[in-house]
């Protein structure tokens, strides 16, 4: 299931907020579970055991190391992190990454073994990453152990942010799940994020995503220098209002139910540097490798060599967590590089041009790095980055050039209005100053049209007119 | 501030509750008039439908499709669209003076099946011609109304011409004169109301153009000036199929009947192997009732049609067509005795059968939209003439598969 659509608005959300809401507080964390195993098992019937196996591993992986641990046997624990570990690597590697490693070997070896064409597990990605952290935590000692299965089952499958993040660390939540407390201004501030992000995605990511696949669906032929430009901006504002419009909805829909999750974008696009772009861009996923595998494998301590083979190491890692393609491999890469030049070459250089120019470098390289995130294939990657640089087969502009940008003009202004800082201050400051009566107001009134316009553009999305039965 | 704080969870849940409410409340509804199909009803919830999945496709198609006001929500949709800028919706340009014109995407053809239908429509044709004559033989391909109007276009689109096709049909002739092309003289009248602002098809006054070249051309027929015919408006209210894609504020289009001055014509109609049987061309009552205003001419499109006209010129005409023929018809009357209309969407007997069962036949012309034409999936009967049919076996192998 998926926010973005009236089932979830007209059919779960109101269910699950009664029943919630109505049932005693001992029952909450019950509902949520049961809630979130519905969610899931409505588009994977099947899968949902695969959840709840890696729950019950690590609820049991957790209760052992917390034993080990209060009895002195340290090996026993580690143990137990290791099991945790290696299951869920396991069946995040089976499930995702088989007929990836099975090509591979094809290519690498000749050796043919055909391909297991497994149809891949919804967030599969996301909890097993969470449920790990869980195990990892309470190994650390940052976490106590969860000795009520229920609680960590919500935790594991909470369907707020199960399917596209944020990766929320069992640390963040620990306390919240055991004791949160609801109240109406964190509800409405809930409603407020929820909606924003249900407009990012609905109004703007849905629209100009056609855009992309409309230029994405033409032929190098056709295509010229500025609409090659076109396509990838498109994609650039669609990918991060889809993305981050999701994160939204999730911390909306958590604080509805009296969670407080950390913010997972912070305005990307506003970015000076590429390191500082990755502070701001899926910052769960990020705080999730820094903390479970740069810094375990010793980070920067250990010298500039072994600092830059760790940093290889998670960018290689971020890249292949992001699909089973080796574009999504090649685009980690790209970033380790670039990070590994900024932080030992650039650095100083950076910081000595005027913003502008900053600003410029940082999203030259961000959609370079997005039109070689967005084809799976890498002939038409290298094709479609040859004529964003050089002329295209359409030579450098068209009147089909024009046509798109006259056509799709005012949304791509929207969405870049939207996804800089700036445009946030500038309202805060003239138009909405915080705490006014004047804000509030606007908040609820932008929350109505946001509802109406979304349901709308949702009903059309539908619109399926039969007519070729009398053309 | 915590009141303003409660009006916002209060609006939120009545918002979300009510519309919850009225889904469950309201009867659902069987049919779509706007989108002219079956609606999704409410599933069946079983163990099987739910592991596989089809009943949560189900539910959601059912909710989506039963969602209150759901063609206002619609028609919000597609304005919010517009008010952003946009100029194409659903496939379908919203082009100036009120004019829509759905976008043809040459990329999404099936290559193979274009150049079968060029190699079937090719071989006919010089079947035909040897059989008939070459004065006798004719085919006219009306340009879709992107390319017939393209001055109405939103800015900076140009029309996509499919010139290979209409190409690779010439060089197939034996003669390539066989073949009109109507593009120029459409674009020639673009001025002028040659087809309808939110339909496909061209207006009466479009086929009388095409008429005229055809008649001017060929020699097969006539060549009347316009005041040769009284003009009827018989609609006022039309919103062809094009809209239906997109609802935009746009003018509703005209329907007019061009009847013929001189009362010659006393017709007899004859469809579906005399199912249905009329005196008449236009059906204004049949397509008043229904929601498609185009239907008046020859009611609706049917297989084989036949029509005994009091020309006396003792000449047949065999007419293989699209809908787009079914306003053009009527201009015919005065040239053939009989005329006998195939449509090959909608049936599927060879050609050579029909030929077998009119020895009279003296004309033939093949009258099809360009787009139409590529498009087609079933014309491979028309390859199937009276010469070939003998040369082939019985067995078909495309009926048997069919009828399995």
């Amino acid at each position: 299931m998926v926010f973005s659509s009236l089932l979830f608005l007209f059919r779960f959300l109101p269910i699950v907020l009664l029943a919630y809401y109505v049932l005693p507080k001992k029952w909450h964390n019950l509902v949520l579970f049961l809630a979130s195993l519905v969610f899931y098992a409505w588009g994977e019937p099947v899968y949902v055991i695969l959840i709840l196996f890696s729950t019950t591993v690590d609820y049991v992986a957790g209760q052992a190391v917390a034993y080990c641990k209060a009895n002195q046997k340290k090996k026993g624990a580690i143990a137990a992190v290791c099991c945790s570990a290696v299951i869920n690597l396991s069946l995040l590697g089976f499930f995702k990454y088989a007929d990836f490693f099975l090509q591979i070997l094809h290519q690498v070896t000749g050796i043919k073994t055909g391909q297991l064409h497994l149809p891949l597990p919804i967030g599969i990605s996301f909890y097993t990453f969470q449920t790990m952290s869980y195990t990892i935590d309470v190994y650390r000692g940052d976490a106590k152990v969860q000795k009520n299965l229920i609680t960590f089952g919500a935790y594991v499958s909470l369907f707020p942010q199960l399917i596209a993040g944020p990766i929320i660390r069992y640390k963040d939540v620990a306390k919240q799940l055991d004791q949160r407390k609801e109240t109406v201004s964190l509800f409405s501030q809930g409603i407020f994020h929820f909606m924003i992000g249900l407009g990012k995605k609905v109004l703007i990511a849905n629209q100009i995503g056609m855009l992309w696949q409309q230029i994405a669906a033409m032929k190098t032929g056709s295509l010229t220098t500025a609409t090659a430009w076109l396509g990838v901006l498109a994609f650039t504002l669609q990918i991060y209002f889809d993305f981050s419009g999701y994160s939204d909805m999730a911390i909306g829909l958590g604080a509805m139910f009296g969670f407080s999750f950390p913010e997972n974008f912070n305005y990307p696009y506003a970015s000076k540097s590429i390191t500082e772009f990755w502070r701001r861009w899926h910052i769960s996923l990020g705080t999730w490798f820094r903390e479970y595998v740069y810094i375990p494998l010793g980070g920067n301590r250990k010298g500039i060599v072994r600092q830059i083979v760790n940093l290889a190491i998670v960018w290689f890692l971020t890249g292949l967590w992001h699909g089973a393609y080796i574009n999504f491999v090649l685009w980690g890469v790209y970033y380790g590089i670039l990070l590994v030049i900024e932080k030992f070459l650039l650095k100083n250089v950076l910081k000595a041009l005027p913003a502008i120019l900053q600003h410029f470098y940082t999203m030259l390289l961000v959609m370079v790095g997005w039109s070689l995130f967005s084809w799976q294939d890498m002939t038409d990657a290298a094709g479609y980055i040859k004529t964003m640089f050089f002329y295209g087969g359409a030579g450098y502009i068209n009147d089909q050039t024009f046509y798109l940008l006259l056509s799709n003009g005012i949304l791509i202004l929207i969405a870049l209005f939207g996804s800089l800082s700036w445009s946030k201050d500038w309202c805060n400051r003239y138009f909405f100053p915080e705490g006014t009566m004047r804000r509030e107001i606007c908040r609820i009134v932008l929350v109505i049209v946001l509802l109406l316009s979304c349901v709308a553009m949702l009903v059309n999305s539908s619109y399926n007119p039969f007519l070729y039965f009398r053309f | 501030m915590k009141k303003l704080q409660i009006i916002m969870v209060a609006v939120f849940c009545i918002m979300l509750f009510s519309g919850s409410l009225a889904i469950t409340v309201l009867p659902d509804q069987k049919y779509s008039d706007l989108e002219n199909r079956q609606l999704q009803q409410k599933p069946k919830l079983t163990k099987k439908n739910f592991t596989k999945g089809t009943f949560q496709t189900e539910y959601e198609n059912y909710l989506n499709d039963q969602f209150p006001l759901r063609d206002r929500w619609v028609d919000a949709a597609v304005a919010l669209q517009t008010k952003l800028g946009k100029k194409d919706i659903n496939g379908v340009y919203i082009g100036k003076k009120g004019y829509l014109l759905e976008k043809n995407d040459t990329e999404q053809l099936d290559k193979q099946q274009v150049k079968e239908n060029v190699d079937t429509l090719t071989s006919f044709l010089n079947d035909m011609e040897k059989e008939y004559g070459k004065r006798h033989v004719s085919c006219m391909m009306v340009p879709s109304k992107t390319l017939a109007m393209s001055d109405y276009l939103p800015s900076y689109v140009s029309a996509q011409e499919p010139k290979d096709v209409l190409d690779s049909i010439q060089k197939g002739l034996n003669d390539p004169k066989i073949l009109l092309n109507l593009k120029d003289t459409m674009q020639k009248h673009q001025k002028e109301y040659i087809y309808y602002r939110t339909d496909h098809h061209w207006t009466t006054l479009g086929a009388f153009y095409a008429y005229q070249e055809w008649a001017k051309r060929t020699g097969q027929a006539k060549e009347y000036p316009i005041k040769h015919y009284q003009q009827e408006k018989v609609f006022d209210d039309f919103y062809g199929t094009t809209y239906n894609k997109v609802h935009v504020a746009v003018p509703k289009d005209e329907v007019v009947l061009f009847h013929n001055t001189k009362d010659t014509q006393k017709i007899h109609i004859n469809m579906d192997q005399g199912e249905v049987k009329a005196d008449t061309l236009y059906f204004p009552k049949a397509a008043k009732k229904g929601f498609n205003r185009y239907d008046v001419f020859l009611s609706k499109n049917t297989f084989q049609m036949e029509i005994t006209t009091k020309a006396k010129t003792g000449k047949t005409l065999l007419l293989i067509k699209d809908s787009f023929a079914n306003c053009f018809v009527p201009f015919l009357t005065e040239s053939y005795d009989h005329i006998i209309l195939i449509d090959y969407r909608y049936g599927k007997t060879p050609i050579g059968t029909i030929q077998s069962e009119y020895s009279d036949i003296t004309d033939v012309l093949v009258l099809f939209n360009t787009e139409k034409f590529m498009q087609n999936t079933k014309l491979s009967k028309l390859a199937r003439t009276k010469k070939e049919e003998k040369t082939l076996e019985e067995f078909d192998a495309d009926e048997f598969l069919e009828d399995m």
